[in-house]
This record gives C-alpha cells, sequence and structure tokens, in this order.
C-alpha cells in the first residue's frame, strides 16, 4: 500500500496547523505545578491519613456487627409476597426450577468442554435483577454464596415483574426474586456481582446487558468486570486451563487493556471463559471468535492469541 | 511464552516522590519544542476529537514534568508516545468517546494554511486510519507515521513482536478493505 509509506509526509501536510504552542506549555507548567503542590503538601496528606487510621479502625469493630445485623434471614422472601399474588406462584415455579450445581475451574480435563454458568430462562427473560441501571443474570454456580463474601446491603427488590423489558431500574427489581428480598454487595466485587437470597440460599448475580442496555456513563470493561486481583483460575472451553495466579492476571490485564467495545448486545454460543476468583466465585463471558460477552460485547484478538501462548 | 503487559508503568511510579520538578526546566523545554507537536498530532489521529487530543498531550508533558520518569538518552520520544497512546487507549476504549465521537462528523484535517485545498486524498487515507479499530490503528501509526520498528513498538507496548507483526498485517488488510469501501466500520 504504497500511500501508507507516505503517512509521515500526509499528516504533515493534513495536520500541519495543528500545534503544541506556548499557550499548553504555560497550562502545562501550570498544571504540574499544582499537581506537584498537591502531592508534596503535608498539610493535605496528614489529616487524610489520620481520618484514614480513623476510619479502619471504626470499620474493624463495626463491620463484624453491622455483618451480623444485616445477613439475610432465612425464610424472609416468601413471607413478603403479597397473599393471592399471581406473580408470586410464578415466583415459587422459577425458585423451585433453579439448579443450584457449583462449578470448581479447570477441575475436569486439560481441554474443558462448554460449560455455562447462567440459569436458563424458564420464560421471555432470563432470571435477572435491575437495579440503578444495571442488569444482573443468575448464575447456577455456587449453590449457596458463603455468608462471608457478602458485602453491604445495596438495596431491596422493590418491583417483581414478569416483563423486565418494559420495567425501568428506576426501581430495583426482579422476575425471579420476589419484592422486599435484600440485595448484597459481593466484598470487592465492585459492580460485578450481586447477591439475593433464593429459595432460602444466596444466589449470585453477575452484571450483564440486557435489551441494548450494557455500560452507563464512561463505563469501560474495567467498571463492569471489577475482579482484578482476585483472579486464581481461567477456563476457556476448547482451548484449555490456566491455573498460573500470574499469567491469569497477566491475561486479564491484557483484556482490559485491548479490549475494543463493540455493542451493547450479547453473545450467544458454545464456548465459555469461565473466570474463577480467589472468594470461591466464578465468573463467566460467553465467547464467539475473538469477542467477549457479559456487559456488552467485546472485540479482544490480544487475549486469545496470549491465552493461546500461556496453555501452551 | 507470554510476554507480560505491563501497563504504563511509568504513571504508576512514585508519584509522591516529586519533591521538586524533577525534570529540568531546560530539558522540559527541548523535549517539548522537539517533540509536543508529534505528541499532539499523534494523539489527535488516534481520538479524531482535537480538544481531547490536547488533554492528552498535556497530560503527557506533565507527568513528564511531575513522575520521575527514567528516560534513556534517545529514547525520550517513545516514552512520549508510550505514554500518550497508553492515554488515547483508555479513552478510547471507554464507550463514550465510540458513542459520541464516531457518531460525530468525518476525521477533520488541520492544515496549515498553504495547504489548504490539496488534500482530498490525504483525508481519505487519514479518515480510515482513524477508522481502524485501536489495537491495529496504534501500530499502524508508531510505525508508518512514527516511523518505529516492529522490535521497538514491542518495547514501547510490551507485547511480543508476533503480536505486533500480526497486528500490523492485519492492519494494512483491514485499511486496504476500508479504502475500497468493502466495509463500514
Amino acid at each position: 500500500m504504497k500511500r501508507l509509506e507516505q503517512l509521515p509526509e500526509i499528516t504533515n501536510q493534513a495536520l500541519g496547523g495543528l500545534t503544541a504552542d506556548a499557550a499548553m506549555k504555560q497550562r502545562i507548567y501550570e498544571t504540574a505545578t499544582t499537581r506537584h503542590y498537591h502531592m508534596t503538601s503535608p498539610a493535605r496528606w496528614i489529616p487524610a491519613v489520620c481520618a484514614g487510621l480513623v476510619l479502619v479502625a471504626a470499620l474493624g469493630t463495626g463491620i463484624p456487627a453491622m455483618l451480623r445485623n444485616t445477613s439475610v434471614e432465612e425464610g424472609k422472601l416468601i413471607t413478603t409476597i403479597s397473599a393471592g399474588d399471581g406473580e408470586a406462584v410464578m415466583n415459587e415455579n422459577m425458585i423451585s426450577s433453579l439448579n443450584n450445581n457449583s462449578v470448581k475451574v479447570g477441575s475436569q480435563s486439560t481441554i474443558p468442554a462448554f460449560r455455562s454458568l447462567w440459569e436458563k430462562a424458564s420464560s421471555g427473560s432470563f432470571p435477572m435483577i435491575g437495579m440503578n441501571g444495571c442488569y444482573y443474570r443468575l448464575m447456577t454456580s455456587p449453590a449457596d454464596v458463603p455468608a462471608e463474601v457478602l458485602g453491604e446491603r445495596l438495596d431491596e427488590v422493590q418491583s417483581f415483574t414478569t416483563e423486565p423489558a418494559l420495567t425501568n431500574t428506576n426501581v430495583t427489581m426482579s422476575n425471579c426474586v420476589p419484592s422486599g428480598t435484600s440485595v448484597y454487595a459481593v466484598k470487592n466485587m465492585g459492580s460485578t456481582l450481586i447477591v439475593a437470597r433464593l429459595n432460602g440460599v444466596n444466589r449470585l448475580f453477575q452484571r450483564v446487558s440486557f435489551n441494548g442496555s450494557a455500560l452507563l456513563g464512561k463505563e469501560t470493561l474495567a467498571d463492569t468486570l471489577q475482579i482484578g486481583g482476585h483472579i486464581t483460575m481461567m477456563e476457556l472451553s476448547g482451548v484449555g486451563v490456566v491455573d498460573d495466579k500470574t499469567t491469569c492476571e497477566k491475561l486479564f490485564n491484557t483484556l482490559i487493556a485491548y479490549a475494543d467495545y463493540a455493542s451493547s448486545g450479547s453473545i450467544s454460543s458454545e464456548q465459555s471463559l469461565l473466570i474463577e476468583l480467589d472468594n470461591g466465585l466464578t465468573v463467566q463471558l460467553m465467547i464467539k471468535n475473538d469477542k467477549l460477552g457479559a456487559c456488552g460485547v467485546w472485540s479482544c484478538p490480544e487475549f486469545f492469541e496470549q491465552y493461546a501462548a500461556a496453555v501452551r | 511464552m507470554m510476554k507480560p503487559f505491563k501497563r504504563d508503568e511509568v504513571e504508576e511510579r512514585d508519584v509522591q516522590q516529586a519533591a521538586e520538578l524533577p525534570v529540568s526546566t531546560a530539558s522540559f523545554e527541548e523535549l517539548y519544542n522537539r517533540y509536543a507537536n508529534d505528541v499532539l498530532r499523534m494523539c489527535y489521529f488516534y481520538l479524531g476529537d482535537r480538544q481531547r487530543a490536547e488533554d492528552v498531550c498535556q497530560d503527557v508533558f506533565v507527568r513528564l514534568l511531575t513522575n520521575t520518569p527514567t528516560l534513556q538518552e534517545g529514547r525520550e520520544k517513545a516514552w512520549l508516545l508510550k505514554v500518550a497512546v497508553n492515554r488515547c487507549r483508555d479513552l478510547w476504549r471507554g464507550a463514550w468517546l465510540k458513542r459520541v465521537v464516531l457518531g460525530s462528523p468525518a476525521f477533520e484535517l488541520v492544515p496549515a494554511p498553504d495547504e489548504i485545498g490539496e488534500l482530498s486524498d490525504q483525508q481519505e487515507m487519514m479518515q480510515a486510519i482513524n477508522q481502524l479499530p485501536a489495537a491495529f490503528k496504534e501500530v499502524i501509526l508508531l510505525h508508518y507515521y512514527q516511523g518505529y520498528g516492529i522490535g521497538e513498538i514491542a518495547e514501547m507496548m510490551d507485547l511480543p513482536e508476533g503480536t505486533i507483526s500480526s497486528r500490523l498485517s492485519r492492519g494494512r488488510k483491514k485499511l486496504e478493505s476500508l479504502l475500497k469501501g468493502d466495509e463500514a466500520q
């Protein structure tokens, strides 16, 4: 491609009017001086450190008590459904149909077959919770999320609906978890995972795209998949298992750095990437060619190249 | 074996160390005068948005002043471009830029006054490059625009040389098809 070889001349002609001028240099000096002041002024950071120490001390004594007080209560959700509510009947049916298998990543074979951790849809939409503009899909594993990984209580399901596509998430809604059920964060997982009580056990929900809605505002993959630093194993069906933590983190860093946002849709395929975390939970991304899907579809050939190299 | 990917190692490095502006004013002035235009144009080429390109360029040189980078002699420009590309990638991979910028009119040229009127061919080529996926665009720009070799780009981006070669090849093919109008990115 001859013209490509002429790119420097072409660019210098075409962008010759774009110059870094003295005004920009002045702004750089001003910003650097301000940043330098903020970084080195002890008067700025000493109070912050002191406040942090106080906060750590307070949390150290307060968190266990808070956890005890806010732990999910057995049977609470069923009793909150109004008597005679048709949705409750549907909900109980769905609860009884749930598959509570647990998955151990990479435990079966060197080249694993396809396994999906998504709970299947029993009606039009997959079982989910919608909250603050985000959608979370019910997973089959683990059978019961241990109470010790639960984070803060985020909200409670305010609306039970069989038509989630028609319901916005201004109110926390679900098509499988009854109204009144508390929704909890998972410690250190940001907005990637949540937990809600279902059929007497804590069930895991992973953030996904739904109905053309994936990212919020300026979010990136790193925002919807906040698992960095916690990965213990990866399993890419048909390719292999990576069980070295350091390699897993490098692969994840590559994914986060190079994944290119393709769409707000989802991927339907028979290949998945299962990522086991140090809290015992496993997240899943669906795979098709060089694309990955969970909360939106992302293209990242670099990740697959490096994954294949790591397996070899 | 897989080569580790390190994201902008300089940016994470001990910003607290900056007891005083570590790069001398004279050095900074020299580097700014020699490379700021290249950094700015590279950012603009990458992002297609003048204001954001200026923001990134400014941020790169602020980091030069405040982050105590270890610059090897003769590799100063590579450091500046590496930080710039990382910053651009951070912005680009965010959905916001794609929604806002990719939805906007085509990549605009900013020619010097005496070049106006002679740029239709250039515009087509530059628009096509601007439309490439980020991973391809980075290597195309670093190789064909900034003149770095595959080994240098691999070092700059902490990726294996094979990956860079593959991206260059795929980027060229993609570019060719964009220029032929085979696909709309």
